[in-house]
């Protein structure tokens, strides 16, 4: 074991100079990017599919378990489509905060909503995550599977409503635009 | 003491880069906003002349103790000046976001640990105890401040968080010197104390220096105007907050 020591170290180090000298790239980059680049850098979503899902949960009716574990995981577009939102959120946030120059205190206040609604996202993204690993120690989290998904897309629906409603009242000229991106 | 020529430009030039950012960070007042950064600059400032004082003018076992206290002090305050820059950056409205403390204290305490561990598995091929410990500190401290920056960078980003320029400047330039110390640290962990030690403490002097100007030239400059946060509004957010988390943790709890 003495041995590989050097060998450890020299990897775990390298491995920490990378992932700082990436993320701060990433952060400069982000610093420079405008609005009309994040809202290209959205990713596209089956958003008929996705509501459905959502307000399945958000606004319980009768017959309300209809919907099967399939049915939601294949409408969100499986695992990819979960990361994709994942993705989004971190967009939105951003675009949320660029409406504090027109419109401060409601872009104040529906961007902390956004940013609980993406904790909670990103929480049900790694429930799912933790399900997708074939292991009987995660049985629970398999089990939950699609629930957990589905709570990542109303929290996901919720986040682009806000923003969305956010832009209607703040930037009426940039509504249109965004409201296609989305 | 036998310095040479570059030696003492490279001292003379650090000293006076931090004295000459410690004056910035006092008379633009942005001591307000970064009390532990500035306390850190002032501390490095006076820390040069005593050492070399005490170096001079006492026996060595005075200017053991008085190195290793002050090395202690410097990451303390080193630590003092991350957890600034978190509560910065990690509390847009005044108050922390849920996870976002959590994670960066988690993280935290297990970046100490595997920077312990790293440190530990390093082995220097110094003569003396004394020159091990040196090399194993000097990379315990810098595996420590690019881990928390990573941890920091990566909460930050998944909460989309953004950083103002007075915070940016501090992170980059920092984390720049950070780098360079990383890299001469391993190599130190390599070749030892005796071989290329010079030249590399060089290397990392270089860094620091160029870190201490672009920090000298950020901190001057002043800030794009931003809208305050009325009481009213930030009252209104941490009920927000409060009643979040308590309907989470409830939620959880019934799960």
């Amino acid at each position: 074991m003495t041995f590989l020591q050097p060998y450890l170290v020299f990897a775990g180090s390298c491995a920490l100079l990378c992932a700082l000298t990436l993320l701060l790239l990433q952060l400069v980059k982000q610093r420079q990017r405008g609005w009309h680049d994040l809202v290209a850098s959205l990713s596209k979503l089956d958003m008929v599919e996705v509501c459905a899902v959502a307000t399945d949960y958000l606004a319980p009716h009768s017959g309300q378990i209809d919907l099967e574990p399939n049915e939601i995981w294949e409408s969100l577009g499986g695992y990819q489509g979960l990361r994709k939102m994942r993705e989004n959120a971190e967009v939105m946030l951003a675009l949320a905060a660029c409406a504090q120059q027109w419109n401060f205190t409601e872009a104040v206040i529906v961007t902390e909503r956004m940013r609980l609604d993406a904790a909670s996202l990103r929480r049900a993204v790694r429930r799912v995550e933790l399900g997708l690993i074939p292991s009987k120690l995660l049985r629970r989290y398999q089990l939950t599977l699609p629930l957990h998904a589905q709570e990542a897309s109303s929290a996901y629906y919720l986040m682009r409503q806000r923003l969305l409603c956010l832009y209607e009242t703040s930037h009426a000229g940039l509504y249109p635009k965004l409201a296609a991106a989305l | 003491m036998n310095l040479s020529a570059l030696d003492w430009t490279l001292w003379v030039a650090n000293f006076l880069g931090e004295a000459a950012l410690f004056s910035v960070l006092i008379a633009r007042r942005r001591w307000r906003e970064f009390p532990v950064f500035t306390a850190l600059m002032g501390f490095e400032t006076a820390l040069g002349p005593f050492q070399y004082a005490i170096f001079a003018h006492c026996p060595m076992n005075w200017y053991a103790r008085f190195y290793w206290s002050s090395v202690l002090t410097e990451f303390l305050l080193q630590l003092g000046v991350i957890w600034e820059i978190a509560q910065i950056v990690m509390r847009p409205t005044g108050t922390w976001l849920r996870d976002a403390k959590k994670q960066f204290i988690l993280g935290g305490a297990a970046a100490v640990l595997l920077a312990a561990a790293l440190s530990w598995m390093i082995s220097p091929p110094a003569s003396t105890l004394l020159g091990r410990l040196t090399v194993r500190s000097s990379f315990f401290t810098s595996l420590v401040v690019c881990e928390l920056f990573v941890v920091m960078l990566l909460t930050a980003k998944q909460l989309g968080l953004g950083f103002r320029n007075h915070v940016f400047a501090l992170l980059t330039g920092w984390s720049v010197w950070v780098l360079a110390a990383m890299l001469v640290d391993l190599l130190h962990g390599y070749y030892g104390t005796h071989l290329y030690y010079d030249a590399l403490n060089n290397g990392r002097k270089f860094a620091y220096l160029a870190a201490l100007v672009y920090w000298m030239v950020q901190f001057w400059q002043d800030e794009p105007a931003r809208q305050e946060i009325p009481p009213e509004l930030r009252a209104y957010i941490l009920a927000l907050h409060q009643r979040v988390n308590k309907d989470i943790d409830t939620l959880g709890a019934r799960r």
